[in-house]
C-alpha cells in the first residue's frame, strides 16, 4: 500500500513562490507512489495555485491566517459553522476550553516552559474544536479575560503588556491558533517544511495517533522571525510576545519531531541552539533536476554577463550587489549584470534603482523576470547571489548544475554547498563582494578560474545535489519511519 | 572593516530604525546579517563565535531605548464634521434645485395621484436597496481593507448584481400583487415601477462611490441627472416624470461608470484568487446588515405610507399623496442634514480616543479604560442632544416666521419631526460605533422595536384620529431607536476592551 | 372566464388559509387544523372588525402571521408547537437550503398529502363531493344576484369589514374577510362563491361525521349520498344562498364528527357555530336526520359487501357513486326566475362597472340591493331619492348637469319593473324604500326615472346608454360640481 504523507507548508507551496515551494514541488512530482495531502498555511485566501498538482496529491487544503471575516477553519457550508456555533455556549467554554487555554497562554508567556505543556494544551484544544466553534470560543469574553489575567500574572513587571499591546497580541493568537480547528487526515507520516505553525499538525498527529513526524527546515524559521521583527514597527513587548509564542512552537516541534532534516552545518547549529536534539538531526541537502539544468556552452552570451536570479526584496541583498557594481564598474567595463526576479518589495526596488542612478550604472544593469532560469544560466558567464540570509538556495545549485561558476555571500549553508568550488564574500559588505567579483572577472586568469570552478562545482552538484538524490533520501525516510528501521541517507 | 558592525551603531545614526534586541540570539542574527560570520567574529573581533559576541554585547544593547512612536495626528472635529456632512451634499443639491426650478431629480409639482405613484416608487426603492447597500459596503470595505483588492472589486459588483436582481424580481412580485389587490391603476403602477427601478439602481451605483469615499462623484452624478431632467423637461418639453426617470437613469449610468472604473483599477492591482463564492455563506454573514438597512429605511419612511393610506375610503386609490404632510417633513430634514456630519465626526473622535487611551491602561485594570470611554461617550451624547434640539428649534421658528409652512397643522408636524430627528441622529451614531465594533446584530432589536412601535402607534393614531398623527409614530420610533441603541452601546462600552479586541479579529 | 377566475381565487384563498398552509407547516389531522384556523380568524376578525381596525393590511398581515406562527411552532403539542424561530429552526432552514433538501421537498410534501391515505372508500367520497361542487358551481356562475335579503346584508357587511369601515360584528363574515383580502375579491364575490363551497363542505362533513362514529366507509358514503340527494332533489330552495344557518350547520356537523377523537376540537367547532348563529340552525336538522337511515343501512350494505369479492365491492360502490353523481347533474338546471330583489343583469352590470372603474370616481343610482355589488368602491344614490330630487331639477336645460361629486353617473332604470320583490325589514332603511316593495310603487318609480332620463338624454348628447336589454336600461351621464344648482 502507498505511503500517505501530510505535507504542511507555511507561506510557500503551492500558493506562493520560493525555494521551499520548489523543493515541495519536486518532492511531490518525483515521489509518484507516495500519496500526499497538502496543508498550506497562507497569508490570505486570495493567493492562487502556483503549481500544478500531480495526481498523487490527494488533497490540498489552504488555511488563510488573515483576510477572512472569521478566524479558524473556513467551513464551505454555513450550516456546519452555525451548528457548531450554537453548540458553543458559555458553559461549554467554561467547562471544556478555559483550563486548556490558560495552560497554553502560560506556555507562551513563561520563558522555557516545557514544550510538553504547550503540546498538551494544543491537543486538548484541537479535540475541543472538533466539536465546538473556533471563532465563537476564541472571540468570547472568557477567552479574552483569561488572556488578560495570564498577562497580568505571568509577565515580568518590566515586560507587562498594556491594553493596546494585549489587544494586538490576542488578535495574533486568535489567528494563529486557528490551526487547531482544522481536521487533519489520518496519514502514515506528517512532513512539515518549517518548524513554525505548520509543524503543529505534526505534533498533534504524533500525540493523537502516534504518526511519525518529520521536520525539514530550509531557512531557520526562528532566525527569519528575528529579522522580520527587527524591521517591524511593533513595540518591544509585542515583539517579545511574538517571539515567545513562536519559540514555544519551535521548541515543541523539535521536541516531538522524530526526525529533523537540515541542509547543512549552519542550520544544524541553530537547530541545536533552539532545542533540537543532535541525534535527531540528519543532513539532507536540496536537489535540482539535472535534465533541466545542464551546461550549454554554445548558448553563452558574447558579452561577459553576471547573472543574479532572485526575487527583489531586502534579504536577497540586491542593493549590496549594486553598490559593489558601483565600486568595480570602471575596472570591468565590459561586464553586464542581469538581475532577474519578481519584484516582491516595490519600495526596496525603488531604493535599488536609486542606487543605480546614483552610481551611473544604468547601462550595466538589466532588470527583468524569466520563466526560463536554465536558459538564463546558459547565457551567463557567472552567477552571483548577494543574499543576506539563506538556507540552501536553489539558485546556487541550479548554477552549479548549469556549469556556471558561483560567487555568493557566506550565509546559511552556501559555504557547505560550494565547499570551495566557488567564491565566497561577506554578507552585507559591498567592498568584499566587489573583491570576490573581481577575482573571477578581472585579469588574464579570470576565465581559467571560472572554468575550473564551474567544472568542479558541476561534479559536486551531480553527486550530491540532484533532485533524484533528494527525493530518494526522503523516500527512504518515509519508508523507514513507517517501518521503524534506521534511516539511510544518500 | 568598521570598528563595530552596523547593527551595533545604528542607534546612533538612525535612531528611528533602532529596535532593542530581545535576546542574545536576536543580536546574533543581526550580526550575521551584517557579515559577522563565525570566522569573522573569531578573526576580527576575538570571539569564539557570533553567538558569544552577541551575548557579550546584549546587556549593553538592551538598555538602549527605541525612538518613541510618532503620535497619531490630532483629531480635527470640524473637518470631520464637514466631511460627514458631505454625505448629505447630494440631498442638499436636490433641495437647492427644487427651490429654483420647482422640481428636482425626483419630486416636483405633480398631480396628487402621480405624486402618490412617484412617492411609492421612491420609498420602496430606499427600503429594498437600503440593506443591500449596507451589506455591499461592509463586505467591500472588508476586502479592500485586507489588501484583497480583486476580491473587494468582485464582491461589490456581485452585490450590485444581487441588488438589480432583487429590484427586478420584486417589481415582478409587485406587478402580481397589484393585479391581485389593485393598489394602483395601470399607468400609475408603471410609473411607480419606473421610479422604483431607476432610483434603486441609483442607490446601488452611488453606494459603490460612497464605499470608495468618492463623495464628490456622488454629487456630480446627481448633478448630471438633474441636468438631464432640465434638458428634457424644459428643453424638449417632456413630461416631468418621464424626464426625471431619464435623469435618474443618466445619473445611475454616470455613477456606475465611475464606480466601475475605480473598481477595475482595484481589480487590476493584483492577481488574487476569487474565493468565497457560496451565496448562502455571503447572505448569512451579511444578514444583519441587510436587515438593518431594511429596518432603517422603513423607520425613516414608514410614517409617510401610514399617513398617505389613512382615511382614503373616499379617494380613488388606497394611497393618497399628502403635500401637507410631506412639506413639513422636508423642512425638518434640514435639521437632519445639519446634524449628519456630527455622526461621522463623533465616530472618528470616539475611536481616536480609544486608540489614544488604550496604551495608557494596564491589562489588570481594563475597567479604567472602559469607564473612561463611557464618560467620553456620555459627554458627547449630553453635548449633542440639547444642541441639536436647539438648532432644530431655530429652524422651526425660521420656518414659521418666513411662512414657508402654510398652516398650523404643518407647523405642528414639522415641530414633532424636528424633535424626532435628533434621536434618529443619535441612533445613527450609536449604530456607526456598533458597526465599527463588528456588532451589527446588536442594533437589530432596537431598530426592530422602533419600526414596530412606529408603525403600530402611527397606524392606530391615524385610523382613530387624522393622518397628521403619523408623525407621532415617527417620533416614537425615532426615540426608541435612539434610546434603544444608546442602551445597547452603553452596555457594550462597559466591556469596550473586549469588544474592541473582538472587532479587529 | 372572469367568473371562473374569481371562483379560483376565493377557493384558493380559503384552501391556503384554512387547510394547505397550516397543514404543510405542521401536519396533523387536517380537520383539526381546519377548525383551528377558522377559529383563529373568526376570533381575530370579530375583535378587530368591531374596533374599526379591520383594515385589509392588518387582516392580511394576520393571515401571514398565522401561517408564520404555525411554522414557528412545531410538534408535539396540538395547539402549540416547539420553537422553530429559535436558532435550531433556523439551522434546519440552512441545512435544507445548502444540502439541497428542497429538491426532495416535493416528494416530502406529496408524501404528507398521501398520509391522508386515499383509500378506495375515501376516493368515492371525494368523487361525490367534487361532483356536488361542480354541479352547484353552475348556480353562482349563472346567478350574480342573491335570493334573500340577508345575503345582501351579509355582502354589504363583509365589504364594510374589508374596507375597515364601521361594522356590526357578525360571525358569519368575520373569517371570510381574510379570504376576501387574500383573494382580492369584493364582499359580494366572496359570498357568492363561498356558498357552493359551504354546501359541498356539508356533503363531505356529513360523511366524515358518520365515518368518525362508525369507523366504516359504507355508512359514511351512504350518509353523504342521502344528504346530497336531499339537497339536490328534495330541498326546495336552490342552494347557494345559504343563510348563516347553513354555515353554522357545517360546523355543528364537524363538531359532532370530531367529538369522538378530540373533545377540545369539537368544542372549538361548536364555538365557531355559535359565533356564526346564536342558536341551533334548522339547516343542520336534515344533516343529522340522515344518520338514523344511513348508519344502519350502511352497516348492512357493508356486511353484504364483505361477502362479495373485493373487486366486486369496489365496482359496485363505484357504479353507485357514478349513478348518484349522474342524478345530481341530471337535476334540471332551470334558470331561476328573475328577482326577487334584483334583476340578474342589474347585478352583472353593477359588478362590471365596479371592476372597470377606479374607486370613488362614479355614482350608481339604483335600488339598495344593487349596492351590494359595489359597496365601498363607488358612490350610491337610492333611485327613489334620485327621482324625488329630480323633480326640482331643470333636466331639460343643456347647461344642467347632475350635481354629484363623481364625474360619471350610471342610472339603472327597469323597463319592466320587478314582479314580486321580497319584503325584508333589513332592506327598509327609509320610507322611500317602500317604493321598491309594492308593485304600484315600483312601477311609478321606474316610470318617473325613465322619463327623467329620457328628457335628460335628449338635451345632453354626452349621455349614453351603457347597457340595455328587455328588462333593464342603464344610462351613463356626465356629472360633477359644474352644475346649475337648483
Amino acid at each position: 500500500m502507498a505511503i500517505s504523507v501530510l505535507m504542511t507548508t507555511e507561506g510557500t507551496y503551492p500558493y506562493l513562490p520560493g525555494g521551499v515551494s520548489v523543493w515541495c514541488n519536486q518532492l511531490v512530482q518525483r515521489l509518484k507512489d507516495v500519496q500526499f495531502h497538502v496543508f498550506a498555511i497562507v497569508p490570505s485566501p486570495k493567493h492562487p495555485l502556483r503549481f500544478e498538482l500531480p495526481p498523487n496529491v490527494a488533497s490540498c487544503t489552504p488555511f488563510p491566517l488573515w483576510g477572512t471575516n472569521l478566524p479558524g477553519v473556513q467551513e464551505s457550508r454555513v450550516s456546519t459553522y452555525y451548528r457548531r456555533a450554537l453548540r458553543t455556549t458559555g458553559m461549554a467554554i467554561e467547562q471544556h476550553f478555559l483550563s486548556h487555554f490558560v495552560l497554553l497562554v502560560r506556555s507562551i508567556l513563561v520563558p522555557n516552559a516545557p514544550p510538553t505543556d504547550l503540546a498538551k494544551a494544543m491537543l486538548a484544544l484541537h479535540r475541543y474544536f472538533a466539536e465546538y466553534d473556533y471563532a465563537t470560543t476564541m472571540q468570547s469574553e472568557q477567552a479574552w479575560s483569561a488572556f488578560l489575567d495570564g498577562c497580568s500574572q505571568w509577565l515580568p513587571e518590566d515586560g507587562k503588556l498594556n491594553l493596546e499591546e494585549a489587544t494586538a497580541c490576542m488578535r495574533w493568537l486568535l489567528r494563529y491558533l486557528g490551526i487547531l480547528s482544522v481536521p487533519y487526515p489520518a496519514v502514515d507520516v506528517v512532513h512539515s517544511s518549517i518548524a513554525g505553525l505548520a509543524g503543529v499538525p505534526g505534533v498533534l498527529a504524533r500525540l493523537e495517533r502516534g504518526t511519525p513526524y518529520v521536520l525539514t527546515e530550509h531557512g531557520i524559521y526562528f532566525r527569519e522571525l528575528y529579522l522580520s521583527l527587527a524591521q517591524s514597527g511593533f513595540s518591544v513587548n509585542c515583539r517579545r510576545f511574538l517571539l515567545g509564542l513562536n519559540e514555544a512552537i519551535v521548541r515543541m516541534n523539535y521536541h516531538y519531531a522524530d526526525l529533523v532534516t537540515t541542509l547543512g552545518d549552519f542550520n544544524r547549529a541553530w537547530q541545536v541552539r533552539l532545542g533540537a536534539h543532535p541525534s535527531k538531526i540528519v543532513t539532507v541537502p536540496n536537489g535540482v533536476d539535472p535534465a533541466k539544468f545542464f551546461p550549454q556552452v554554445e548558448r553563452r552570451s558574447p558579452q561577459l554577463t553576471v547573472l543574479t536570479l532572485a526575487r527583489v526584496y531586502p534579504l536577497k541583498g540586491i542593493d549590496v550587489l549594486l553598490r559593489a557594481v558601483g565600486l568595480l564598474h570602471d575596472r570591468i567595463p565590459q561586464v553586464k549584470f542581469r538581475i532577474l526576479g519578481e519584484v516582491a518589495d516595490e519600495a526596496y526596488y525603488q531604493r535599488c534603482k536609486a542606487i543605480v542612478a546614483k552610481n551611473g550604472i544604468e547601462s550595466r544593469i538589466e532588470w527583468g523576470e524569466t520563466s526560463d532560469p536554465a536558459g538564463a544560466l546558459a547565457e551567463a558567464h557567472l552567477f552571483c547571489l548577494p543574499s543576506i540570509s539563506e538556507g540552501m538556495p536553489y539558485s546556487v545549485l541550479e548554477a552549479m548544475l548549469s556549469g556556471c561558476p558561483v560567487v555568493a555571500t557566506d550565509v546559511g549553508n552556501v559555504a557547505s554547498v560550494l565547499s570551495g568550488k566557488g567564491v565566497l564574500a561577506r554578507p552585507n559588505d559591498p567592498v568584499d563582494l566587489a573583491r570576490a567579483l573581481l577575482q573571477v572577472l578581472e585579469g588574464p586568469q579570470a576565465a581559467q578560474l571560472r572554468d575550473r570552478l564551474a567544472s568542479e562545482a558541476l561534479e559536486r552538484a551531480r553527486t550530491h545535489f540532484t533532485a533524484d538524490v533528494c527525493a530518494g533520501n526522503f523516500r527512504n525516510i518515509y519508508e523507514e519511519l513507517t517501518s521503524c528501521q534506521s534511516i539511510r541517507i544518500a | 572593516m568598521p570598528k563595530y558592525p552596523n547593527c551595533l551603531t545604528i542607534w546612533l545614526d538612525e535612531p528611528e530604525s533602532w529596535r532593542t534586541p530581545l535576546d542574545p540570539r536576536d543580536l546574533a542574527v543581526r550580526l550575521e546579517t551584517d557579515g559577522v560570520t563565525e570566522s569573522v567574529a573569531k578573526a576580527e573581533y576575538g570571539y569564539n563565535s557570533t553567538y558569544e559576541m552577541a551575548s557579550h554585547w546584549y546587556p549593553k544593547m538592551r538598555e538602549l531605548p527605541e525612538a518613541p512612536r510618532k503620535p497619531e495626528a490630532a483629531a480635527r472635529p470640524i473637518f470631520e464634521h464637514l466631511k460627514g456632512t458631505g454625505f448629505t451634499m447630494p440631498l442638499a443639491v436636490c433641495c437647492i434645485v427644487m427651490l429654483f426650478f420647482g422640481f428636482s431629480l425626483w419630486g416636483g409639482d405633480l398631480e396628487a395621484d402621480v405624486a402618490a405613484a412617484v412617492a411609492v416608487g421612491t420609498i420602496t426603492s430606499f427600503i429594498v436597496t437600503g440593506g443591500i447597500v449596507q451589506a455591499m459596503a461592509w463586505q467591500g470595505m472588508f476586502y479592500l481593507g485586507s489588501a484583497d483588492s480583486r476580491m473587494g472589486a468582485v464582491t461589490v459588483l456581485r452585490w450590485c448584481g444581487y441588488g438589480v436582481a432583487t429590484l427586478v424580481g420584486s417589481s415582478a412580485v409587485g406587478l402580481l400583487l397589484n393585479w391581485q389587490f389593485a393598489f394602483l391603476p395601470g399607468p400609475l403602477l408603471f410609473l411607480a415601477i419606473g421610479f422604483y427601478l431607476a432610483l434603486g439602481s441609483l442607490w446601488l451605483a452611488t453606494g459603490i462611490l460612497y464605499m470608495l469615499d468618492e463623495h464628490l462623484l456622488v454629487t456630480a452624478s446627481i448633478a448630471v441627472g438633474i441636468a438631464i431632467v432640465i434638458v428634457f423637461h424644459l428643453g424638449f418639453t417632456w413630461p416631468l416624470t418621464h424626464s426625471q426617470i431619464a435623469g435618474v437613469f443618466g445619473a445611475t449610468a454616470f455613477a456606475a461608470f465611475a464606480g466601475y472604473r475605480r473598481l477595475k483599477r482595484r481589480y487590476d492591482e493584483e492577481a488574487g484568487r476569487i474565493h468565497n463564492r457560496m451565496l448562502t455563506r455571503t447572505l448569512f454573514f451579511a444578514s444583519p446588515y441587510l436587515s438593518y438597512g431594511f429596518l432603517y429605511y422603513l423607520l425613516l419612511f414608514g410614517d409617510r405610507i401610514i399617513a398617505w393610506t389613512a382615511h382614503t375610503e373616499t379617494a380613488s386609490m388606497p394611497l393618497v399623496f399628502r403635500g401637507d404632510y410631506e412639506l413639513p417633513l422636508d423642512i425638518a430634514l434640514l435639521g437632519f442634514i445639519l446634524s449628519a456630519g456630527w455622526v461621522h465626526a463623533s465616530t472618528h473622535l470616539f475611536f481616536a480616543e480609544v486608540r489614544r487611551h488604550l496604551p495608557l491602561c494596564a491589562t489588570d485594570s481594563p475597567s479604567a479604560f472602559n469607564s473612561h470611554m463611557g464618560q467620553f461617550y456620555l459627554i458627547r451624547l449630553l453635548y449633542f442632544l440639547p444642541v441639536a434640539l436647539l438648532v432644530n428649534l431655530v429652524i422651526w421658528f425660521v420656518a414659521r416666521g418666513t411662512g414657508v409652512l402654510p398652516s398650523g397643522g404643518s407647523l405642528w408636524i414639522a415641530g414633532i419631526a424636528l424633535c424626532a430627528y435628533p434621536f434618529l441622529t443619535l441612533g445613527l451614531w450609536n449604530v456607526s460605533v456598533l458597526f465599527s465594533l463588528a456588532l451589527p446584530s446588536a442594533v437589530l432589536p432596537a431598530a426592530g422595536a422602533a419600526v414596530l412601535l412606529d408603525i403600530t402607534s402611527g397606524y392606530v393614531l391615524t385610523r382613530v384620529l387624522t393622518h397628521e398623527y403619523a408623525v407621532v409614530g415617527f417620533l416614537v420610533g425615532a426615540t426608541i431607536f435612539g434610546l434603544g441603541t444608546t442602551i445597547t452601546l452603553s452596555r457594550r462600552i462597559e466591556r469596550l476592551d473586549y469588544y474592541y479586541f473582538a472587532s479587529g479579529a | 372566464m372572469d367568473a371562473w377566475i374569481e371562483f379560483l381565487r376565493v377557493a384558493g384563498a380559503a384552501a391556503i388559509l384554512f387547510a394547505i398552509g397550516p397543514y404543510l407547516s405542521a401536519p396533523g389531522n387536517p380537520v383539526h387544523i381546519f377548525i383551528r384556523a377558522v377559529l383563529f380568524f373568526e376570533v381575530v376578525g370579530l375583535i378587530l372588525g368591531s374596533w374599526r381596525l379591520a383594515h385589509p393590511g392588518i387582516l392580511a398581515f394576520i393571515a401571514i402571521g398565522w401561517l408564520s406562527a404555525l411554522a414557528i411552532f412545531s410538534r408535539p403539542h396540538d395547539w402549540l408547537y416547539d420553537g422553530f424561530v429559535s436558532k435550531e429552526g433556523f439551522l434546519r432552514i440552512l441545512i435544507w437550503i445548502e444540502e439541497r433538501q428542497w429538491r426532495g421537498q416535493v416528494t416530502q410534501w406529496s408524501s404528507r398529502l398521501h398520509a391522508i391515505r386515499i383509500r378506495p372508500g375515501v376516493l368515492l367520497l371525494a368523487m361525490l363531493t367534487f361532483t356536488a361542487l361542480l354541479a352547484w358551481l353552475r348556480f353562482p356562475l349563472s346567478n350574480f344576484r342573491f335570493f334573500e335579503g340577508e345575503s345582501y346584508w351579509r355582502a354589504i357587511s363583509l365589504q364594510a369589514m374589508l374596507l375597515g369601515q364601521s361594522w356590526m360584528p357578525d360571525g358569519s363574515v368575520a373569517f371570510l374577510a381574510v379570504v376576501g383580502h387574500l383573494a382580492g375579491v369584493d364582499g359580494s364575490g366572496v359570498i357568492r362563491w363561498i356558498v357552493p363551497l359551504v354546501a359541498t363542505g356539508m356533503v363531505a362533513a356529513v360523511g366524515y361525521c358518520a365515518w368518525c362514529w362508525t369507523g366504516r366507509i359504507a355508512p359514511a358514503w351512504l350518509a353523504s349520498v342521502l344528504y346530497l340527494l336531499y339537497r339536490g332533489w328534495i330541498a326546495s330552495d336552490p342552494l347557494a344562498n345559504s343563510a348563516k344557518g347553513e354555515l353554522a350547520a357545517l360546523f355543528w356537523v364537524i363538531a359532532a364528527g370530531v367529538f369522538r377523537r378530540s373533545v377540545i376540537h369539537a368544542i372549538a367547532s361548536a364555538a365557531i357555530a355559535i359565533m356564526i348563529y346564536q342558536g341551533f340552525p334548522r339547516a343542520a336538522v336534515p344533516a343529522f336526520l340522515v344518520y338514523p337511515l344511513a348508519i344502519p343501512l350502511g352497516l348492512f350494505v357493508e356486511w353484504i359487501a364483505t361477502r362479495l369479492p373485493e373487486k366486486l365491492q369496489f365496482c359496485g360502490a363505484m357504479v353507485a357513486t357514478v349513478l348518484c353523481c349522474a342524478m345530481v347533474f341530471a337535476r334540471p338546471h332551470a334558470p331561476a326566475a328573475e328577482g326577487p330583489l334584483q334583476y340578474e343583469s342589474a347585478a352583472r352590470v353593477a359588478s362590471r362597472i365596479a371592476k372597470h372603474r377606479p374607486r370613488n370616481t362614479y355614482m350608481i343610482v339604483a335600488p339598495t340591493p344593487d349596492l351590494a355589488m359595489f359597496q365601498g368602491h363607488g358612490w350610491h344614490l337610492e333611485l327613489s331619492e334620485f327621482v324625488t330630487r329630480s323633480r326640482d331639477w331643470p333636466v331639460e336645460s343643456p347647461a344642467f348637469r347632475f350635481p354629484f361629486e363623481p364625474t360619471e353617473t350610471f342610472i339603472f332604470v327597469e323597463k319592466e319593473p320587478l314582479a314580486e320583490p321580497a319584503i325584508s325589514p333589513a332592506m327598509a332603511v327609509d320610507t322611500s324604500s317602500y317604493h321598491y316593495y309594492t308593485r304600484m310603487g315600483r312601477t311609478s318609480l321606474q316610470f318617473q326615472a325613465a322619463r327623467t332620463m329620457a328628457l335628460y338624454a335628449r338635451t345632453h348628447p354626452a349621455t349614453s346608454v351603457y347597457y340595455e336589454d328587455d328588462r333593464l336600461i342603464v344610462y351613463r351621464a356626465e356629472s360633477g360640481p359644474l352644475s346649475q344648482s337648483p
